[in-house]
């Protein structure tokens, strides 16, 4: 399966033509109405936190296949300040107050597969599958 | 007779001590008054921070507290994007466009409110 | 590698220091320019007449020189900018006409393929047709070596501003766009509608919130209907904006609505554990239109009938 190219996350503009690429090969894969719209909008959570907290970072879009099943994979990481506590920024702590949580636990009920790699000063490696 | 409404209008720059006087003011004309609905016309204000919008909803539930419906209206279009973005909280606030419609809101919440306009105060005086 | 490749983000050329330091531009490749110089500087004539007579074998010349007084024009600039190449000074005057230089190309138009073309030809020009040989091995070698540095960096230079330029365009456009984007209608008495298409970014936000509020002012509107059905995501950030949208058109007495809910885009909402507390949505507008109909006293007529 060919990976496509990263795509640097640097601003809104650049979150917005992630967003669009997930769209894309989440369709080409045959992904489901709801499940593309959600491959969409998790993109968009990891591409706003890399914004928010490491400034720039990169995502990865990939269409992958397992035993005849295809799926997309998506990686976004950074070298920002790293999360502290993991477990913490997985609760859910939504408010409409504007205190927003990292959206990770939303990002996860909605993925397949979820996997969060984290060291404080380093950065941040999500890595989700959805599969058709 | 206790079927009035208080109408309070605040036309000048806010400050804590325009604030202190304002609630006063409102709170013992209630009670004078017998009023059963408030309506704070706040159209003459064109800057409010958090501080200030906090100290005018907790005179709205002070009001609230002694058995009144509060309205406020009036609010320009960039006073109330700013409040937003600062994050005021707006959830229990009544509002309306303007007088003539803040006494149709209070007239649907509490139609005792409205039957005799009672009286006005306006807090344009100087402390 | 991947921030390399975006020059116009990652690597800064604004000054004199910022350029050479990326091409490794060093004051030996300057003193061995000089030293080439001084044996082309004087052919400097032949150079331009050359070069044009390679110029006017592209299609495009007619285009960009329509005619003769442009062409001496072009000419003694051209002149003047080589002659300044062999001077070996690189400093921030020298690095401020390239972007000149970029922005009058960006300008008229002129082709990135043809720019590249002419800046290699020239190297070959001044290194090969136009070099008398009479250089030593060694100062000719670091002479062509710092030729090419100097032509690959007044070209960056220059692309730079191409990108600059275009980018310029492009926020302009969008702009544009932008403004177009927020089309609050009065579509009843008391009743304004929001078509909201495409992604939701912070600026776009404010631009809605703004409108909006403009247009409840202006119109006293009763009923504020913001249709999200051409919305690609909502995510936590963009709910959190249209949800802040409601709550600064109630503070003006005008309720909103959010239409156009549709399946995927409630299940993600209710996933990511957005809450948009007393905000009324609907799945369609048509619903959001006809309770907005009833509230302001009009019998809605049903489809269908």
């Amino acid at each position: 399966m060919a990976a496509s190219h990263p795509i640097i996350i640097h601003d809104e503009r650049s979150l917005a033509a992630a967003v669009l690429e997930a769209t894309r090969v989440a369709q080409s894969a045959g992904l489901s109405r709801v499940a593309v719209q959600q491959l969409a909008t998790v993109t968009s959570e990891l591409g706003r936190n890399i914004l928010k907290y490491a400034v720039r970072g990169r995502i990865q879009l990939e269409a992958i296949e397992r035993k005849g099943r295809k799926g997309v994979r998506v990686v976004a990481s950074d070298k920002g300040p790293g999360i502290q506590e993991v477990e913490r920024a997985m609760a859910d702590h939504y408010s409409t107050g504007g205190t927003l949580g990292l959206g990770l636990s939303g990002t996860k009920r909605m993925m397949d597969e979820f996997t969060v790699m984290s060291e404080p000063g380093k950065g941040t490696r999500v890595e989700v599958v959805k599969w058709q | 007779m206790s079927n009035n409404c208080l109408v309070a209008s605040i036309q000048i720059d806010l400050t804590s001590d325009v604030l202190e006087q304002f609630r006063n003011d409102l709170l013992t004309e209630l009670q004078a008054r017998q009023a059963r609905g408030v309506i704070l016309d706040l159209s003459g204000v064109e800057v409010m921070d958090l501080t200030d919008f906090e100290n005018i909803r907790s005179t709205i539930s002070m009001a609230q507290l002694m058995g009144a419906s509060a309205v406020v209206c009036g609010l320009r279009p960039g006073l109330v994007a700013s409040l937003i973005l600062l994050g005021a909280d707006t959830e229990e606030l009544l509002a309306a466009r303007d007088l003539d419609t803040a006494f149709e809101v209070l007239h649907a919440r509490a139609p005792g409110a409205t039957e005799r306009n009672g009286g006005s105060l306006a807090s344009d005086h100087h402390p | 590698m991947a921030d390399n490749s975006m020059s116009s983000h990652g690597t800064k050329m604004n000054t004199a220091e910022e350029a050479c330091s990326l091409f490794r531009l060093t004051d030996s490749d300057l003193a061995a320019l000089k030293r080439l110089g001084e044996r082309v500087v004087p052919k400097m004539d032949a150079f331009v007449e050359q070069f044009y007579v390679w110029l006017k074998t592209l299609p495009e010349y007619e285009v960009y020189f329509p005619d003769e007084a442009m062409v001496q024009h072009v000419k003694s600039l051209q002149r003047d900018y080589w002659v300044e190449v062999f001077e070996g000074v690189v400093d921030q005057s020298y690095v401020d006409r390239r972007a000149t230089v970029g922005e009058t190309h960006a300008r008229i138009g002129l082709p990135l393929g043809i720019y590249f073309s002419a800046m290699n030809y020239a190297v070959t020009l001044f290194s090969v047709d136009l070099y008398d040989g009479n250089l030593n091995a060694d100062d000719y070698a670091a002479a062509v070596i710092a030729l090419n540095k100097v032509a690959s960096m007044d070209t960056a230079l220059v692309v730079d501003t191409y990108a600059r330029i275009s980018n310029e365009a492009a926020a302009a456009q969008s702009k544009a766009i932008m403004e177009m984007s927020t089309p609050v209608t009065q579509i009843w008495e008391g009743i304004l509608l929001l078509p909201l298409v495409g992604l939701i970014d912070s600026k776009r936000a404010q631009d809605i919130m703004d409108a909006s509020l403009a247009k409840i002012a202006d119109t006293q509107a009763r009923i504020f209907i913001l249709d999200i059905s051409g919305v690609g995501v909502v995510d936590t950030a963009v709910a959190n904006y249209l949800i802040k949208v409601t709550k600064a058109t109630r503070l003006m007495g005008c309720q909103s609505t959010i239409s156009g809910v549709s399946p995927a885009i409630a299940q993600t909402m209710t996933e990511l554990g957005i809450d948009v507390g007393n905000v009324r949505t609907t799945a369609n507008m048509r619903d959001a239109l006809s309770l907005a109909l009833q509230a302001q006293g009009v019998a809605a007529p049903r489809v269908g009938d």
